[in-house]
């Protein structure tokens, strides 16, 4: 056996199945027993990675802003698009406890296109969708906020309304002026911020309540 | 007229008012004694360690954070707790340092929830601060890449350096004499760079109002933008830059338009029919300056 054969062997059957034919070689050889080494602490490292990575909250919800802007996704809020704010509903919901496992469930499965029955179309108004599961999620937050006082609270609250009233300047914008990229990405930005606001708030009624 | 004791004996008021008078420190001394923190509440805590350590904070309680250098290879920390419902722990892995502060239980009085923390590091120490309550971070004359989050308070910098994230929602950032590179976002937090010597900015707020007052860096990028603040730079007359400047409903104050020459570079940019820009060359334009605001002001200066 040549370290060519070798070599092509342990990249396409690993090294689980190392028959005699490459340990013969191998025992002969230093330089595949350095190469088998390698594949070998690859391995080991790959698995001592962790299963899953959690992103933090906003990215799902800047991806979705992102989709609906490139008019990937639709936002009418018909058909079936209600299982996409369900979930990003959900996605709120479940921030307090495993966000990290939702968000990797959701970015995953706009990855892999799901819900398969969402097609691209074009959107009837930009960021529908997005503004709609927010404004749920603020009266979610605020029914938790009733008991929140501390000043921390209060500033969260504070910087939502700031938000919030950006967020109208622009939407005010882009329906005037639809192809107004900047008013586009400072829309977008706006979006990312009140989730993380809203996370943010989540977490600190968690704590106080 | 004069008072009577329990035993019957009668005293002027006055010696009594005197007396009193002259007992009061001594009274106020005990009970500034009684009131302070008792010493479990103090907590402190030296961390010997070998190179350039990496010190990460997690604080849920409200109150300072504190970081200062020195020229020993050992981190100290010192916390002041105003109560027991604050949670401290530390551990060191290495040269790595955690600090976790944490709120127990939930709030009986006022204040209960603080504690103030002094920490003291070898100057090139990597910094990694996460506050979700009020109270300020303050940084003085440390070296290294920070990571710095704030819900609500504000961040100090003084004579830092480094590669440095600083993440607001509505404290701001007051920045004296940094270096490196640094990027600053937040909601409704501003921003001051005084006297910098960064060579990379990149500051963003929704509200907040955002000022660059130092020299920019040859081959340095900078860019400042607000949703709705101000936007303002004040350059010397011997800085080298090409300015961008936009707003989509704002306006450009540009007090300095005998330095502001055409591109020097002849690179032609696009004037959008959406936004009010301006452009131009301040000398050899060597460093590039991006200012956008949507709807705030942008402001161009000449320092005097």
């Amino acid at each position: 056996m040549k370290c060519t054969e070798l070599e092509r062997f342990v990249e396409q059957e690993g090294l689980d199945l190392l028959g005699n034919a490459q340990q013969e070689h191998l025992a002969e050889c230093a330089a595949c027993q350095a190469l088998v080494a390698d594949f070998a602490a690859l391995t080991s490292a790959a698995r001592a990675l962790p299963a899953e990575v959690d992103p933090p909250p906003q990215i799902w919800l800047a991806l979705r802003a992102q989709l609906e802007a490139e008019k990937i996704i639709r936002t009418s809020s018909d058909l079936a698009s209600s299982s996409w704010s369900d979930s990003l509903a959900g996605f709120f919901r479940l921030h307090a406890l495993q966000f990290g496992f939702a968000a990797a469930v959701l970015v995953a499965a706009a990855l892999v296109g799901w819900p398969p029955e969402q097609h691209p179309v074009p959107a009837a108004t930009p960021y529908a969708e997005t503004a709609a599961v927010l404004t749920r999620e603020v009266a979610h937050v605020q029914t938790l906020a009733k008991t929140a006082a501390s000043p921390v609270s209060q500033s969260l609250r504070a910087n939502l309304q700031v938000v919030d009233n950006f967020i109208a300047t622009c939407e005010r914008r882009v329906q005037q002026e639809p192809q107004d990229e900047v008013a586009h990405e400072y829309l977008t930005g706006a979006y990312q911020q009140k989730a993380e606001i809203l996370a943010a708030m989540m977490d600190t009624q968690a704590g106080e309540n | 007229m004069r008072s009577k004791l329990n035993s019957g004996i009668t005293i002027p008021a006055a010696w009594l008012s005197f007396c009193l008078l002259a007992a009061s420190p001594v009274l106020l001394a005990g009970q500034s004694v009684d009131q302070a923190p008792a010493p479990s509440l103090r907590v402190e805590r030296h961390f010997t360690v070998s190179h350039r350590p990496v010190v990460t904070i997690q604080n849920a309680a409200s109150g300072r954070v504190e970081v200062k250098s020195w020229k020993n290879a050992e981190v100290v920390i010192k916390a002041n707790r105003v109560s027991d419902r604050v949670g401290v722990e530390m551990e060191q892995a290495d040269s790595r340092i955690a600090l976790t502060a944490s709120l127990a239980e939930k709030s009986s009085r006022p204040g209960d929830g603080e504690s103030n923390f002094e920490i003291t590091v070898p100057e090139e120490t990597d910094l990694e601060i996460h506050t979700t309550n009020m109270g300020t971070i303050y940084i003085e004359q440390v070296y290294g890449d920070m990571t710095l989050e704030s819900r609500a308070g504000d961040v100090h910098l003084k004579e830092v350096s480094g590669y440095i994230i600083v993440k607001t929602l509505g404290g701001s950032l007051l920045c004296t004499q940094c270096a490196g590179k640094l990027n600053f976002t937040s909601v409704s937090g501003g921003a001051q760079f005084l006297q910098p010597q960064l060579s990379s900015l990149s500051a963003s707020s929704t509200s907040g109002n955002l000022l660059y007052d130092g020299d920019f860096l040859r081959t340095g990028i900078y860019t400042l933008k607000s949703g709705m603040g101000l936007v303002e730079v004040r350059f010397s007359d011997s800085d080298s830059f090409d300015l961008r400047a936009i707003t989509t409903t704002g306006t450009v104050d540009n007090q300095a338009a005998a330095f502001l020459k055409p591109d020097s570079h002849g690179l032609k940019h696009l004037s959008s029919k959406f936004a009010h820009s301006l452009t131009g060359s301040v000398n050899a334009g060597l460093a590039q300056v991006n200012l956008s605001t949507f709807s705030g002001t942008i402001r161009i200066r000449k320092r005097d």
